[in-house]
């Protein structure tokens, strides 16, 4: 499956509106704001055949996954191109069976929980939270991403960031000399969180640069940290590496543009398990008959052209880029 | 005191499906008290109206088996007189965490956790990181403590 799809749930006293944008999203937020709720409202719809006082629309199937995970009825009933919504306190949504499931799904899921979901790659724009409001007839509950602001108006000493080889280089030729470092470590994201913290801890502002489309797991604690007291943190998540490159234009391909501007619409779940994989896909297609084919491991020269270079930097929100590039 | 138990596994004698448990061990007299009925309308926005009935603004008249997850491990954590089991506070969201710190404050309170709570640093703070045995009496210690449980576990990590 692919695309946008709205969920609407209409209950007595409330309506609830939830934007699905990808094949996973994670709702969470406070207790009591209507999540298991809706988890409710769709499974009583579907056991009365929609003989109740609910209703559950969208463009296409929408079931409730069990309390009791059975891989073999879901593969054997095979639903396809469907939404699946999850209740929290499902311990199997962190096991590997189930990520297998969902890397080669047509369908989209929706998972209730707090818990950092390490074996999904998620986006952080997936993490989603719900705000109510008083209507004209009833409770209106619309869905919220839970990141929305990129940057701060903090200064920023040193720029961290999850990527290495490529990526690092290319951030490393990017950046102005006002920035004392870049610290790209080889573990991956999950050592983000515990850098800046560090560097907070030496008074040294920090600004965090993630692949945005696959560190969902890692958002609600890096906002924790992020928005306390105390905090010199600035996040920055774009979708990726891949996708900051194919964004800057330097590719030029027909075709590029309308895909990035709607990467949902041409992006198929049960191809790819995350946005970061297809883009890492797309630009490897567009460069593989060109004179600098793409590869993780080693950029070439070509993307260090000063005119290449610009291109890139003028992707990164301007209020950031002034600190980081010195433009 | 509050004991947390930083964590990503679910051993038997812990409940993290706090449906399951609460619906079919809850009794009235956890619901008919003044600590219930301040938790409940703070955080579920509801009213107690008897022992089995909730009034709440976006369901109607409910029993209390559609209290929200938080309350329920709430009012477990404060009236649950078997103490054969552990809770995962991963069922209660941050508007739970002033009622849990409250409730340690009178006695000692020992819960694992899987997410990153946001704890209030106004009142009461005294909590207890047992993975690293860590006291920390503000919100900027349990980060610290949440990268250093963060740091012991990566280290026991296979190396490839």
């Amino acid at each position: 499956m692919n695309g946008q799809h709205i969920l609407r749930i209409k209950t007595p006293l409330c309506s609830y509106k939830i934007l699905l944008e990808r094949n996973i999203t994670v709702l969470t937020g406070d207790s009591g704001i209507g999540k298991t709720s809706i988890y409710r409202a769709i499974d009583k719809y579907n056991r009365t055949g929609g003989k109740c006082d609910i209703s559950v629309t969208s463009d296409c199937n929408v079931v409730v996954m069990d309390r009791v995970f059975d891989e073999f009825s879901y593969i054997h009933n095979n639903v396809r191109n469907s939404i699946f919504v999850i209740d929290e306190g499902r311990e199997w949504i962190k096991s590997d069976e189930f990520a297998r499931l969902v890397s080669k799904s047509s369908n989209y899921f929706v998972i209730i929980s707090r818990d950092p979901l390490y074996s999904l790659p998620y986006s952080v724009h997936s993490v989603i939270t719900l705000k109510t409001r008083n209507g004209r007839d009833s409770f209106e509950t619309i869905s919220e991403k839970l990141f929305v602001r990129t940057t701060s108006g903090k200064d920023v000493d040193i720029v961290i960031t999850e990527d290495s080889k490529s990526g690092r280089e290319l951030y490393k030729r990017m950046l102005s000399t006002s920035v004392r470092d870049i610290k790209g470590e080889p573990e991956g994201k999950s050592t983000v969180y515990d850098k800046a913290l560090d560097m907070t801890n030496s008074g040294v502002s920090s600004c965090v640069i993630v692949d945005g489309a696959a560190f969902g797991c890692e958002i609600r604690q890096m906002l924790k940290l992020v928005n306390s007291p105390n905090s010199r943190v600035t996040l920055w998540a774009p979708e990726s590496f891949e996708w900051l490159i194919l964004k800057s234009g330097v590719i030029r391909k027909h075709g590029v543009e309308e895909i990035l501007n709607s990467p949902a619409d041409y992006i198929e779940s049960s191809d790819f398990m995350s946005w970061e994989q297809f883009f890492t896909w797309l630009l490897t297609e567009l460069t593989k008959d060109t004179t600098h084919p793409y590869s993780k491991s080693k950029l070439h020269d070509w993307y260090f052209s000063p005119e290449n270079l610009e291109k890139l930097k003028a992707v990164i929100p301007k209020e950031l880029r002034d600190k980081i590039c010195g433009t | 005191m509050l004991y947390l138990n930083v964590t990503q596994e679910i051993p038997d004698n812990v409940i993290w499906d706090i449906d399951v448990y609460f619906d079919y061990a809850y009794q009235p007299s956890w619901i008919d008290n003044d600590f219930a009925r301040r938790v409940i309308e703070d955080v579920d926005k509801s009213h107690v109206v008897a022992p089995r009935i909730i009034d709440s603004p976006y369901l109607g008249y409910v029993d209390p088996t559609h209290l929200s997850g938080g309350v329920k491990c709430i009012l477990c954590l404060a009236f649950d007189p078997t103490k054969k089991w552990k809770f995962n506070i991963t069922v209660c969201g941050d508007n739970c965490m002033r009622w849990i710190q409250r409730l340690s404050k009178a006695k000692d309170i020992h819960v694992d956790v899987s997410h990153l709570p946001e704890f209030y640093d106004d009142t009461y703070f005294e909590i207890m990181v047992e993975n690293i045995n860590k006291l920390c009496t503000c919100y900027d210690d349990i980060l610290h403590a949440w990268a250093e449980v963060d740091r012991c576990e990566r280290a026991t990590y296979p190396k490839d």
